[in-house]
């Protein structure tokens, strides 16, 4: 028998491997490029929830500070409604307790929105005594410090609104996907808004 | 040629960008959806030039903004405040804004300016510096002095180094909103007690009286202390506190006054520098000095640092009975006054530059040649000629090419006597090198 009769076929195999490399490459460099998106999109969503968190945070602060700033003002006011009329202390022991609870660090929403209702319902007991006082009413004094309350009022009111944003941001992201499995998995939960009370529009009972 | 055609194109087109968001700029820093500010054409214009140099200077961007709807002025201001693209780099915006409607005024500030304009500096600026203004109906005027009072401030903050850093342009809310009180005049806008003149007193006793109804706000426009033509005037002229405040605090500052009488007129003038001193005419009537503002308001203008100059236009018509108190004077293009041997010493080499620069490079202002003295060393011996641009001075090793407006004045001012002084000039697209010894 010649080798003749040993007729194989002789595979031109360097196509196929070739072919085979580079089908495996594309495969591998898919799933890689697929990994690193994935891993971007996770690092990428991580840090907007965690920076929309921190804004939250940021615009919590700056209601908590006006709060304050107005809280500071009202004993400058009950000093200058006492030149005019020897009226009770128990105002300036009222305002005394919301600058001491304003203060804690706890960040709690409905701590802060029963302080803001507090200092509201104390700033119109001091305005309705005033009212009785009309040389009271006219002094500078007293003007420059109603334009300053007027002015913490307005601030409470502009930055709660800014933080209802903020939180209407951040919880946004957390429901949509995939930012709520980012979220969900770093513990990051919806925050609360500040709600306007409901009973800011009711006459408020004045004991005075 | 397709090149240089293409180069036009391009410079036309930035000319007209250029031109083009500077309109915009102009469209937008007042907006007055309820039609109430109603400027002439002239007003508009000296408007836009103060508040261009509020930016300028202290890098304020002030707005307004009228509306006639029923939405709340504070969240109104709040939220217009947040779509203005402020053209200030640090964050420095104040918006006004006012409701017909609601008869409502609002001075809305940016965090940057919050220790600045406080609260209770807004409220006090609103009530005793622009709603006297309103009241009258004089709404421009009202805006207008609001951006003076804006500026005095800047002012003083600066010369303290008070103002805060560059922050992001936002505003939590602060400012002041008080009723604008639209028309509604004020029954006490023009009382005060009457003031009397008397036949033995001299000008200087009229104007310590005039002083004395400033200390106490007297806004009677007929006191007995002005001339008949100055009660009409002050019958329909707006007087605010602050106005009254404000010519108090600079008059304090001036020292050293020589009285000039002549038959009966006379004029009581302070040195020329502090430029803040504006000089009192006064006239006799009925036997008794009184005190002439009618004349002084038509002829004496202020700048923005409160410089006073002459409207000359003005003065050549209203200033005549008074000229014998001016005759040591020279004045300049603008109406500023000089001592006449002062302004001889000054002129060194006798010439104005005024600024141009080539589009896109706003930032570098070169000079331009606007005025001439005819007797100045600067044309009759260097050879300068109105219009000239200046291309390049200096030569060898202090040489300046493209020099800016200040290189230009600096290099004119400190070649030492006996130094030869090279000015390089485009004149009639010509370029023109000129020489003179400075002395």
């Amino acid at each position: 028998m010649s080798d003749n009769e040993f007729n194989y076929d002789v595979y031109d195999d360097k196509k196929n491997d070739s072919f085979t490399i580079s089908a495996n490459i594309i495969i591998k460099l898919i799933i890689g490029i697929v990994f690193i998106a994935i891993i971007w999109v996770a690092i990428s969503g991580y840090n907007k929830l965690v920076s929309y968190d921190e804004a939250v945070d940021e615009a919590y602060a700056q209601i908590q500070s006006n709060i304050q700033r107005k809280a500071d003002l009202l004993p400058n006011l009950v000093k200058v409604i006492n030149s005019y009329t020897k009226h009770e202390s128990q105002l300036l022991e009222n305002i005394t307790k919301i600058r001491a609870q304003n203060n804690q660090e706890s960040k709690n929403i409905h701590k802060l929105l029963q302080l803001n209702k507090t200092l509201k319902l104390t700033t119109l007991k001091l305005f309705a005594v005033a009212e009785n006082y009309p040389n009271l009413k006219s002094s500078q004094q007293y003007q420059q410090l109603l334009s300053q309350i007027e002015g913490a009022d307005n601030r409470i009111n502009i930055t709660r609104m800014q933080y209802n944003t903020a939180v209407k941001n951040f919880n946004a992201l957390t429901k949509v996907f995939p930012t709520n499995l980012i979220a969900s998995f770093a513990g990051l939960t919806k925050r609360k808004y500040f709600q306007a009370d409901s009973d800011t529009n009711k006459l408020l009972q004045l004991n005075l | 040629m397709k090149k240089d055609s293409l180069l036009y194109t391009l410079i036309v087109l930035l000319l007209l960008l250029g031109g083009c968001s500077e309109q915009k700029r102009e469209q937008t820093r007042v907006v007055d959806s309820a039609n109430i500010i109603q400027n002439s054409e002239t007003e508009a214009k000296a408007y836009k030039a103060f508040n261009d140099a509020l930016l300028k200077d202290f890098d304020i961007d002030f707005r307004v903004i009228t509306y006639k709807d029923y939405e709340d002025i504070n969240l109104f201001a709040n939220k217009e405040f947040h779509k203005i693209e402020t053209q200030s780099k640090s964050g420095k915006t104040i918006l006004l804004v006012i409701n017909p409607e609601q008869d409502k005024v609002r001075l809305e500030i940016s965090m940057a300016l919050e220790p600045i304009y406080t609260d209770a500096f807004v409220s006090y600026i609103e009530n005793k510096g622009m709603l006297p203004y309103f009241r009258d109906n004089k709404i421009a005027d009202g805006i207008y002095m609001m951006s003076e009072l804006i500026r005095d401030k800047a002012t003083e903050t600066k010369a303290n180094n008070a103002f805060m850093p560059s922050m992001q342009n936002k505003s939590i809310g602060a400012g002041a909103k008080t009723d604008a009180k639209l028309g509604q005049k004020d029954e006490n806008a023009k009382s005060g007690s009457e003031i009397l003149s008397s036949v033995e007193d001299t000008p200087r006793d009229i104007l310590e009286k005039y002083f004395q109804s400033l200390r106490v706000h007297n806004k009677n426009p007929n006191l007995d202390i002005f001339t008949k033509d100055t009660q009409k005037f002050f019958q329909t002229w707006t007087v605010t506190d602050i106005n009254q405040n404000n010519e108090l605090r600079f008059a304090s500052h001036c020292q050293n006054p020589k009285y000039y009488i002549e038959n009966n007129y006379a004029v009581l003038l302070y040195p020329i520098k502090p430029r803040t001193c504006s000089p009192y005419l006064f006239k006799k009537e009925n036997g008794a000095w009184r005190l002439d503002i009618y004349t002084m308001s038509k002829t004496i203008r202020f700048n923005k640092e409160m410089m006073w100059h002459f409207d000359m236009e003005k003065k050549a018509q209203y200033l005549s009975p008074y000229e014998f108190a001016f005759s040591g004077l020279n004045y300049d293009t603008n109406g500023f006054p000089f001592y006449k041997k002062e302004k001889e010493k000054k002129l060194r080499w006798g010439f104005t530059c005024r600024g141009w620069y080539i589009p896109g490079e706003k930032e570098k202002i070169r000079c331009w040649i606007s005025w001439l003295d005819k007797n100045g060393r600067a044309r009759n011996d260097l050879g300068l000629r109105e219009y000239d641009r200046v291309m390049a001075v200096g030569y060898a090793e202090k040489r300046i090419d493209n020099p800016s407006l200040d290189d230009m004045m600096q290099y004119m001012k400190e070649t030492p006597a006996g130094e030869r002084v090279v000015v390089e000039v485009i004149r009639d697209q010509q370029l023109k090198r000129l020489n003179a010894i400075a002395k």
